[in-house]
């Protein structure tokens, strides 16, 4: 392992790996300060751009949108209340306060360093699990990568907070797009209403920006005014003291992290639950919990520490089975197989060179972008004070751009407006998008391997039933489609008590 | 009219397109047609059991609140498409008949200085501005840098 992390070390330290990586860096602090854009948004525009990178820069200005997205996001929740992303939540109960109380700066230090910490905590924890890992996924064949597809679309939708009915709706029309085009196993073409350019399938790229990017837009030009629906407050100093408090703070930093690593690696929980678990428990074991929510600074590095924790717990259900963990990790999934990495289980075999610069790229991106973050704090913050009717057509350009720019086809800037006002919609009617973006990345994958698997059963099912991996995923899927009724009849009790 | 009614609508339409889907599978040979059938049968049901759920009778509401996880839905929003919904919407569409015109230089300059001014209401000089700046960083990033060669435009024979 030593020799594949050294050997990530140095794809990733050239001068071109390190240019990506502070680009990633700061796209990421940019994109993290705008509310609702946020993490897989970000990824999604910039995929384009790394349209004529190799793998490794790829992966490096990756790395560097996700370990600095969380810290950008933390800096709203801090000075005008609003989180940057959804896992920044839990920060504005006490990092606003603060800054009420003329203490932003050291609310975002304590953040930037919880943050940084956090991180690296968690890559930790992705580097002891990747060799276990790989010892699993050798004993994966069609019948499990069968399963695993279904797994990952269940445990999605059952992550997308009440929406789990119109969640699988949403995916089996992921799915139904993703067999658009030639018919990989028989030949012949299928649903393609006789259109040349949709002979190749729909890209998920160009589907990526639309559902993502320009719906986003939609939803912003709508809302109008400013991101910020608050000035931002305008004195930030004491930065320093923020930065020494949470090392002085480190059992907080370690129990947040540990939180963050652990439950970001269950599919389907999402990031922003990681935040507020790690929020309550640093509240339960506090001496003074009635001084939560009113500035205690603990309330800042505990959520914060989880928040970036928890990108390297979500990386290894996504790097070692291709079934993400979250919303990112859908889109991180559309730039891996951009770059010709198929997600799933033989990723971590065929291309270990490629995970490791991932890894060392994530690991730098949390520090770096905390330094540097902390540097040009005030100037992000002004960001969010930008009229939406700057932000929503040089945005919109730029992702149409993007989406022709890899197969430089025009159609694929039709897909994308497309797939916009279809995501405008579904976010409208509470179809959650990113089972139907899953279901478009992993529909090849699960179609494959169910012929496959249908061949090595000669005809039948019965083999998914017959290799105990398999039958344990089968029994994963059945506790996935349980879980809503189960929560159901905890709420109920709750309710009657 | 009602959210509910709303919501009922928006899952009737989805059955029709699975259902809809479901028909063209069909007319596949059998081997090309196996996992597309599976896929809209899956679908569905699963719309119809959307649609259901969105009926008035205390089963919708039971099997709606059980497929939730939650004992008491959320209050949606007002689920009316508004003027200003479809004017985004238009927008948006107006960008792609820039482009596919223009091609993506002219195309976005002028869809951006045109939203700018007339939608967002900006002066048109900070218009121009943003306009050109967006249009150079394009042309720099895919044209210069990428050697992408981007789209002219039907208008100038792309």
């Amino acid at each position: 392992m030593l020799d594949a992390l050294w050997q990530g070390l140095v794809l990733t330290l050239t001068v071109k790996g390190i240019a990506m990586l502070v680009l990633g860096v700061i796209v990421g602090l940019i994109f993290g300060v705008i509310p609702g854009i946020g993490g897989p948004n970000a990824l999604a525009l910039c995929i384009p751009l790394t349209y004529g990178m190799t793998p490794q820069d790829a992966m490096a200005l990756a790395g560097g949108i996700m370990g600095s997205v969380s810290f950008g996001g933390s800096i709203t929740s801090i000075l005008i209340n609003t989180p940057g992303n959804a896992p920044n939540a839990a920060t504005c109960f006490d990092g606003y306060p603060m800054a009420r109380q003329g203490r932003a700066g050291a609310a975002i230090g304590a953040a930037g360093t919880a943050a940084a910490l956090g991180g690296v905590l968690g890559v930790l924890l992705l580097l002891a699990v990747v060799p276990i890992a790989k010892q699993i996924v050798m004993s994966f064949g069609p019948p499990e990568f069968f399963m695993l597809s279904v797994l990952g679309l269940a445990c999605i939708a059952v992550s997308t907070g009440g929406m789990f009915l119109r969640g699988l709706v949403s995916g089996g029309f992921g799915l139904i797009l993703s067999l658009v085009g030639v018919d990989i196993i028989n030949g012949g073409t299928r649903f393609t209403f006789g259109i040349d350019a949709l002979y190749d399938g729909i890209g998920v790229v160009p589907a990526l920006i639309g559902l993502f990017a320009l719906a986003e837009m939609i939803h912003l030009s709508i809302a109008g005014g400013k991101v910020a629906r608050e000035d931002a407050e305008a004195e930030i100093s004491g930065v320093w003291d923020g930065v020494v408090e949470t090392f002085r703070q480190w059992p907080t930093v370690l129990r947040g992290s540990a939180i963050g690593a652990v439950v970001g690696a269950i599919p389907g929980v999402g990031g922003t639950i990681c935040g507020f678990l790690a929020y309550t428990a640093a509240q339960q074991v506090s001496k003074d919990p009635d001084s939560f929510g009113k500035g205690n600074i603990l309330g800042v590095i505990a959520p914060e520490s989880a928040a970036n924790a928890k990108d390297g717990g979500h990386l290894i259900p996504t790097l070692a089975f291709g079934i993400p963990a979250g919303a990112e990790m859908v889109v991180f999934l559309g730039l891996m197989i951009l770059h010709g990495l198929e997600p799933g289980p033989r990723l971590l075999i065929d291309h270990e060179d490629v995970i490791f610069a991932l890894i060392v790229s994530l690991t730098i991106a949390c520090i770096f972008a905390t330094v540097f973050g902390l540097l040009i704090t005030r100037w992000l913050a002004l960001i969010t004070l930008i009229d939406v009717h700057i932000l929503v057509p040089t945005v919109t350009a730029i992702s149409l751009v993007g989406a022709y720019a890899l197969e430089q086809k025009v159609s694929d800037v039709v897909i994308s407006v497309a797939f916009g006002i279809v995501g405008y919609f579904l976010i409208k009617f509470r179809y959650p998008r990113v089972t139907m973006i899953l279901a478009l990345v992993l529909g090849d994958l699960a179609e494959r391997s169910f012929y496959q698997s249908i061949k090595i059963g000669d005809g039948t099912i019965g083999i998914f039933f017959q290799r105990s991996i398999s039958l344990t995923l089968f029994v994963l899927i059945v506790a996935a489609f349980l879980l809503p009724g189960l929560r159901y009849l905890r709420s109920r009790a709750r309710d009657a008590k | 009219m009602s959210n509910n009614t709303r919501n009922l609508i928006v899952s009737l339409i989805v059955l029709a397109l699975a259902l809809g889907y479901l028909g063209w599978a069909e007319s596949y040979p059998a081997e090309r047609a196996e996992v597309p059938r599976l896929v809209a049968w899956v679908t569905l049901v699963l719309s119809a059991i959307d649609v259901f759920a969105h009926t008035r009778t205390a089963a919708g509401r039971r099997t709606a609140e059980l497929l939730s996880g939650r004992a008491h839905l959320e209050a949606e929003g007002d689920l009316r498409i508004t003027l200003e919904e479809w004017l985004a919407v238009a927008w948006m569409g107006a960008s792609l008949a820039a482009i596919l015109l223009g091609g993506f230089l002219a195309g976005i300059f002028v869809y951006v200085a045109g939203y700018m001014t007339i939608h967002g209401r900006l002066s048109w000089r900070l218009g121009l501005y943003v306009a050109a700046g967006t249009v150079f960083s394009c042309w720099l990033v895919f044209d210069e840098l990428l050697r992408t060669g981007l789209y002219r435009g039907f208008l100038f024979g792309g």
